[in-house]
């Protein structure tokens, strides 16, 4: 059986890409609860990180707080050298639960970021057309999101998210719901804009196969009160393989690291 | 057709006649104490089918048996795991778990008495009193399978039972279901869309294919319990039944 050998990172001086997201003394508590516990680390430019830990520890908190849905307790957290503004960044965010606009049906669902952002109108229609056909809802475009199921609508949330091309795509365990098939597909999705745009992502997840699979790093939490138990940089090949033995070592290493039953 | 609890013969289902079927001349028996899996992605006509085999839903062609005799309606051999729960709100785990058992009649003492075996077989006392609204999705579906064992039927058809929960609470939650099945067989049809998941809990895993819903492939599984998320053979029988299934695009 292949063992893996963590090479932990701590010192990310040996990188030269410029940092896209800086968290210092991050803390977060409600009332006497402590979340996160003075949790510091950078996402560099044009990364792909998944964060990992087990339930309850403060995951979807700690993207709550970068996008300032959340304020700190206290710490900081910069993006680009500032503190983050949805208004001046573009960051997409895509959620848990499936997060449409219900009086919209599809096509303006996915339409409505670019709206915003006051795109010319063929430039709109172009980038909706092409993100509807990614993830398969061609045939949908004229139905509400009341009338899809759960697997669908999620993928209106990410062609809305996809479609704005973000410079920072926040993604809080959006695929929980989908079959393995489609999952993975949808991975190669994320992983392609990363790399077709330059994206910064931050990836949430309970899966840690789906963490192996995508990241280029993935930051390990602990129990609550949250703070780093390890980083782990993933150096394997792409398009990489669930069932190889560096794959499932990598994946092992990880699972022991979050357990806690 | 004699060897089998339950079993379906050339069942076709639609629902719109401008569309094809949901489902096309589905065959297929149901060995007793057997746990079969039904696997499929999104949209394939999987949970149309667990209806079928519950009765919730009658077939435009074709037929359900359970034993010998066809299927017309819910019956009380055949109990439902719901992937939402389903759970009385307004009812704490106990009264939730007996809620069955009074509706066949049985005596107040008698259904307290069963349903706090079952609330305890899936690690749930100390919560009889709880409301479901203060429970986590785990122990929601714990007190699903608690009341869909109380009424002692002899099959039971779960619709992707852990599909809300994250995936550490799913894989805590197969354990469990499998230590239960140990502790009390009973026929199992288990829907689910996680290919990881049909592979560690089935006997058997029949493979569909969408629009129309159609068996595609069967497999045995072979391998012994406990089995292991990463054990080379789990993961080669997952890379070949990925490798048949569509992309629900």
């Amino acid at each position: 059986m292949t063992t893996y050998n963590p090479k932990t990172v701590t010192d990310q001086s040996g990188s030269h890409d410029p940092v896209k997201v800086k968290v210092r003394h991050l803390t977060k508590a409600y009332d006497e609860l402590l979340v996160l516990n003075d949790i510091s680390f950078d996402i560099r430019k044009g990364e792909l990180l998944c964060i990992v830990g087990p339930t309850g520890c403060g995951k979807t908190t700690f993207l709550n707080c970068l996008t300032g849905f959340a304020p700190l307790t206290s710490g900081e957290i910069l993006i680009d050298n500032e503190p983050g503004n949805l208004f001046r960044h573009n960051i997409g965010f895509v959620f848990q639960e499936p997060s449409t606009i219900p009086w919209l049906k599809v096509w303006d669902n996915v339409a409505f970021g670019l709206k915003i952002k006051k795109l010319p109108p063929p430039e709109v229609i172009s980038r909706v057309e092409k993100m509807l056909d990614t993830v398969g809802l061609r045939r949908f475009v004229d139905y509400y999101p009341r009338e899809l199921s759960a697997s669908l609508e999620q993928r209106v949330a990410l062609a809305r998210e996809f479609a704005v091309k973000p410079d920072l795509l926040l993604m809080d365990e959006p695929y929980g719901q989908m079959d393995i098939k489609l999952r993975y597909y949808l991975e190669d999705e994320v992983r392609r804009i990363q790399m077709e745009e330059g994206t910064t992502v931050a990836f949430v997840t309970h899966n840690i196969e789906e963490a192996v699979y995508l990241a280029d790093r993935i930051l390990v939490l602990s129990q609550k009160p949250s703070t780093i138990n390890e980083e782990v940089a993933i150096d394997l090949p792409r398009p990489r393989r669930f069932d190889a033995p560096e794959f499932v070592a990598i994946r092992n290493h990880v699972t022991e690291a979050i357990k806690w039953w | 057709m004699d060897d089998y609890i339950l079993s379906c013969q050339d069942l076709t289902v639609s629902f719109k006649d401008s569309e094809p079927p949901v489902l096309r001349g589905l065959t297929l028996g149901v060995r007793e104490n057997e746990f079969l899996v039904i696997l499929g992605p999104g949209q394939c006509g999987k949970t149309v089918f667990l209806n079928c085999l519950a009765g919730l839903q009658l077939p435009t062609e074709g037929a359900v048996y359970y034993r010998h005799n066809k299927v017309v309606g819910p019956g009380r051999e055949r109990g439902v795991v719901f992937q939402k729960y389903a759970l009385f709100p307004w009812q704490t785990v106990l009264g939730n778990v007996a809620w069955g058992l009074k509706s066949q009649g049985v005596s107040k003492e008698k259904r307290r008495a069963i349903a706090l075996k079952y609330i305890q077989l899936v690690g749930l006392s100390g919560f009889e009193n709880a409301y479901p609204q203060t429970l986590s999705g785990g122990m929601k579906q714990r007190v699903g399978l608690a009341r869909a064992y109380a009424t002692g039927p002899k099959v039971l058809l779960m619709d992707e039972p852990f599909g809300a929960l994250d995936a550490q609470t799913r894989y805590a939650m197969e354990n469990e279901l499998l230590i239960l099945w140990e502790k009390e067989k009973r026929t199992v049809i288990f829907v689910t869309n996680n290919i990881e998941e049909a592979v560690f809990l089935g006997d058997r895993v029949i493979l569909m294919s969408a629009r129309p819903g159609r068996i595609k492939i069967e497999r045995e599984i072979l391998i012994p319990h406990p089995r292991s998320y990463t054990d080379p053979t789990f993961l080669a029988l997952r890379q070949e039944i990925s490798a048949e299934t569509d992309l629900a695009l």
